[in-house]
């Protein structure tokens, strides 16, 4: 065998899509098959051995999905859109895109990493999936039978099927939307990450909370803190109690980067920081 | 899988295996030596080339996904060997200590300064993020980049 360097990818077979409908045919043909698009999290996996997976469908180089539009106010971004274009093209209008750019371990990996690829992953790993959370994302999945949509905050605890496709991701374009996170400076994967998205007059209209360890290693949004925000003044007591109920409200994991005890303790600080961010 | 890939300038034509990455085919088959495996998962940076004139990993491109685009590597930087002001600046404040993350420093300043020449200290910082630097020779690089922003 050829030597291909320190780490050896196992061999693989792609089948290259040109259109959407062409990659949902490649995937209805064979439910075996992963979707391969920026690369940044498969091919990692595939030279570490951490995915199965030998059979793939590139979706890269469907031009459509690398878009980016507005519809009726709200962002709609092409599955295929990176990290970095996403960041440069709305960090001047959603203040949390801005801090998921300075805070991105990598920029060099936010060129190849695409919007799509994160929100796939569903892990606690992907900065951007509490934002666009918080931001009331919904997703637009294309199968052959035509599209669908599906709320992110739905999607993040139901199970994935192989054979529909990504296409984009439609969110509020919300100025009063931030993103703290703490992480080790050296790893792509954040110890933990907070968004808020909050509408603030008189009292709190509107309050969207997530926490990328909100079970486990899943983020999600965190609705008992939304609900408790959602009417009331935004003093500093009401700031204290909505910290407190959030540390309460989430079951994060323990693993080799923090135990949960920590990261609940960290994502209380980080939302601090975000409520008196928000009050001005 | 058949492939062209235009690097440093020149075209290449070559047949590649589905698995093969875009950092195995410039360092091994083509010999931009300056193109070094680190990680291999795209943790390091060191394997950092410019893709259509953006700072990518290499390792977590496959080759064939290159087709058609255009590769920067440090090669590149020095023309007829006079060296790149950045390289030059490199010596001039000793940046250089094991020298293995250099070319990905170089590239990543590169970019850098062909985009936002008048980086502030933080967008350096935040650019050479992407590069792990063991001897942790960040000040030196930051210094270096200020000098060429200067002159």
């Amino acid at each position: 065998m050829m030597e291909l360097g320190y780490l050896r990818l196992p061999r693989i077979q792609v089948h290259v899509a040109k259109t959407v409908e062409e990659a949902l045919k490649l995937l209805e043909q064979d439910g075996e098959q992963g979707i391969l698009a920026g690369g940044t999290y498969t091919v990692s996996a595939l030279a570490e051995g951490k995915t199965k997976l030998r059979k793939f469908v590139d979706i890269s180089r469907i031009r459509e999905l690398a878009k980016l539009r507005e519809e009726n106010g709200k962002a709609v971004v092409g599955a295929l859109v990176t990290h970095a274009e996403l960041s440069k093209l709305l960090g001047h209008r959603i203040p949390a895109l801005k801090t998921f750019w300075k805070t991105y371990s990598a920029p060099t990996v936010a060129n190849l990493a695409t919007v799509g690829g994160s929100v796939m992953l569903r892990k606690s790993s992907e900065d951007l999936i509490s934002i666009l959370l918080v931001l009331d994302a919904e997703l637009r999945f294309q199968t052959s039978d035509g599209e669908s949509r599906v709320k992110l905050c739905d999607f993040m605890v139901e199970k994935a099927s192989s054979k529909k496709l990504l296409t984009a991701v439609s969110f509020e374009q919300s100025g009063s939307c931030y993103f703290e996170k703490l992480w080790l400076g050296v790893s792509r994967i954040p110890i933990v990450s907070v968004a808020l998205n909050v509408r603030v007059e008189q009292r709190v209209e509107l309050a969207r909370v997530a926490v990328s360890h909100k079970d486990g290693n899943i983020p999600n949004r965190v609705y008992a803190v939304e609900r408790f925000l959602e009417g009331r003044v935004l003093d500093d007591s009401t700031v204290e109690k909505a910290v407190h109920q959030l540390s309460q409200s989430i079951n994060p994991l323990s693993d080799i980067i923090a135990p949960a005890w920590y990261r609940r303790e960290a994502a209380a600080v980080l939302f601090k920081r975000l409520l008196k961010q928000a009050a001005g | 899988m058949r492939v062209g890939l235009k690097v440093n300038g020149v075209n290449y034509s070559l047949d590649v295996e589905a698995n093969e990455r875009l950092s195995d085919v410039l360092r091994t088959r083509l010999g931009f030596m300056g193109v070094k495996e680190g990680c291999g998962v795209g943790d390091c940076g060191l394997c950092v080339v410019l893709m259509d004139d953006k700072p990518i990993n290499s390792c977590l491109v496959l080759a064939y996904q290159a087709d058609g685009r255009e590769i920067q590597t440090v090669e590149s930087l020095s023309v007829a060997g006079k060296l790149h002001p950045l390289q030059k600046a490199f010596i001039d404040v000793g940046a250089v200590q094991c020298g293995f993350c250099i070319p990905a420093a170089l590239m990543v300043l590169k970019h850098l300064l062909d985009t936002n020449p008048s980086a502030s200290s933080e967008e350096v910082r935040h650019a050479l993020r992407s590069v792990l630097c063991r001897c942790g020779s960040y000040l030196r690089f930051l210094e270096a980049f200020e000098a060429v922003r200067k002159r």
